[in-house]
């Protein structure tokens, strides 16, 4: 109990953190889109704390502004996966079969992309863009889910009470989402928060290697 | 019996490298523009484009075909070892493969070995001095390394060894001494998975029956944790080494770009750019054949290390 409430006291705190600095940032720092020449490139100081850029913007007002992009792309993206691997997961694990030989073969498929370089590639095939950054990160990130979903489902539901509530004449689209789902979330939401971290980094390569690019692509205009 | 397992996985893995194929071949088929137009635009980038001379290269080049015909094509030349030429140089794209494999491939190996290392010794410290400073010091290594981006790394590196102690070339390709800095980053950023996985499962091993029986017969701590346990716990690590492997080739491609190495990851970059679509093709073919080759490893040497995996197969059987 006593832990408990060190979770919830730790978890207030830096939901409380978080949430100010997302929603707030664009007003905190509305002043690190100014640009002021004069102070252009400067190395941290008390009014810099981070520096800054070489048009004399404040980066660390800017760095928070950039952190609400990134946070919130990186939740929309595994909301997708995990929505698209729960449901590739937990029907290929559930009903077996030629159903999931199918879906091992696809997930093999995917899984053979290295995900930054597929992820880039996809980039330059579409364009760049959120929106395509959204897509090109949801189409090699679901996969981690869908694989872990389907072994947990595929132990799940060997056990006695799912075996009891099939017995008793349970549907088994009920049993799927009434009883292994709710099961399946324990390890999930590691993984979840895991992935977000994962999905931060994995968008500011991105972000590097756009930067080399546009900056090559002004170098040969 | 054991041969009919592999012959039956080998089976699997042409299966999934055929799709692949045709998952490559039918992004870049069904991405925006004309190839034959793409070819006369990078040729000629200032020339206004002639409508006959677009026809007329997409008929030498074939792209009028269905689908199918052209996937064929490109299949079949792959078979033969013809994997196109590249709009940029007029090279074939498997000589600009080989030329440049080597420097990625030993970035790759020398990377996962460094991870191996470092993950195992700092992971067995860890577990052997728990909850100890030393073990609070590893563990502030491994978030501190899981948070940081390897470009980022990379850089600091760069200016702490290159710039500002002038130890290592910060540039370019000349022998070992310049894969220092990159296998340096790269090692130690894909150690920290190793390290938790590797305290994870020893903590999980070391309260386990066959550990208290070793000790019951008296074997030294160290003889247990080099001929019991470590084996146990080989199996994760091997599968984690592999994903690595496959995730270090998208990393190596920042990390190539920043000390300028002459590797696949950065010619692919460069591909991208000028959007030269059979290197593109070809390239992302080859990463895909690779890890499918490289999961196969792992996936056989469960089968060499360990006597259960055995066991299920032959009982399947």
């Amino acid at each position: 109990m006593k832990n408990n409430k060190h979770i919830i006291i730790a978890l207030t705190v830096l939901t409380a953190i978080l949430l100010l600095f997302v929603i707030a940032s664009p007003y905190l720092f509305s002043a690190s889109y100014d640009l002021d020449m004069k102070n252009a490139l400067q190395v941290p100081s008390s009014s810099h704390l981070f520096g800054s850029d070489n048009l004399g913007r404040d980066l660390f007002g800017r760095s928070f502004i950039g952190l609400r992009l990134s946070m919130a792309l990186a939740l929309v993206i595994q909301i997708i996966c995990l929505f698209v691997g729960a449901i590739l997961g937990a029907i290929s694990g559930y009903y077996g079969g030629v159903i999931d030989k199918a879906y091992i073969i696809i997930q093999d498929v995917v899984m053979s992309f290295p995900s930054l370089i597929a992820s880039l590639c996809l980039i330059a095939m579409l364009g760049p863009g959120i929106y395509t950054l959204i897509i090109a990160l949801s189409c090699t990130n679901w996969v981690t889910y869908a694989r872990l979903i389907r072994s947990e489902v595929v132990s799940l539901k060997e056990l006695d009470y799912i075996q009891g509530a099939r017995a008793i004449g349970a549907s088994s689209g009920y049993v799927l989402f009434r009883h292994i789902l709710p099961n399946v979330l324990r390890p999930l939401i590691p993984l979840f928060t895991l992935m977000i971290g994962h999905t931060v980094m994995a968008i500011s390569g991105l972000g590097f290697w756009v930067l080399v690019y546009s900056r090559q692509q002004r170098k040969s205009v | 019996m054991r041969a009919q397992a592999i012959i039956k996985k080998l089976c699997m893995t042409l299966v999934t490298a055929l799709l692949v194929a045709l998952l490559c071949f039918s992004v870049m088929f069904y991405s925006p523009g004309n190839p034959a137009e793409k070819l006369l635009r990078y040729k000629d980038p200032t020339g206004g484009l002639n409508q006959k001379t677009v026809e007329m290269y997409a008929e030498k080049l074939g792209t009028n075909e269905t689908f199918f015909a052209q996937f064929g094509d490109w299949l079949s030349g792959i078979l033969k070892g013809d994997f196109g030429t590249s709009f940029k140089t007029g090279l074939p794209v498997l000589h600009e493969f080989t030329t440049r494999a080597g420097c990625t491939i030993s970035l790759m190996l020398l990377s996962t070995l460094l991870a191996l290392v470092v993950g195992l010794a700092l992971g067995i410290l860890s577990t052997l001095y728990h909850n100890n400073i030393l073990d609070k010091v590893i563990r502030f290594f491994v978030v501190f390394n899981m948070s940081v981006p390897s470009f980022w790394l990379a850089l600091l590196f760069l200016w702490i060894f290159s710039v500002q102690l002038h130890l290592l070339p910060s540039f370019g390709f000349n022998g070992f001494s310049s894969l220092i800095l990159p296998v340096a980053v790269l090692g130690l950023s894909y150690s920290s998975t190793i390290i938790r996985m590797t305290k994870s499962c020893l903590m999980d091993n070391l309260s386990s029956a066959y550990v208290v029986t070793a000790r019951a017969k008296g074997l030294s701590e160290s003889s247990i944790m080099i001929r019991h346990v470590l084996i146990n716990i080989a199996l994760p690590i091997i599968t984690l080494c592999g994903t690595n492997m496959t995730s270090l080739l998208g990393g190596s491609v920042i990390i190539e770009n920043i000390y300028g190495l002459p590797g696949l990851g950065n010619y692919l970059i460069m591909a991208i750019m000028v959007k030269d679509f059979p290197v593109i093709l070809g390239f992302v073919f080859l990463f895909a054949l690779f890890i499918i080759l490289i999961n196969l490893l792992v996936d056989l040497t469960y089968t060499l290390i360990d006597p259960r995996v055995r066991m299920a197969i032959n009982e399947k059987q």
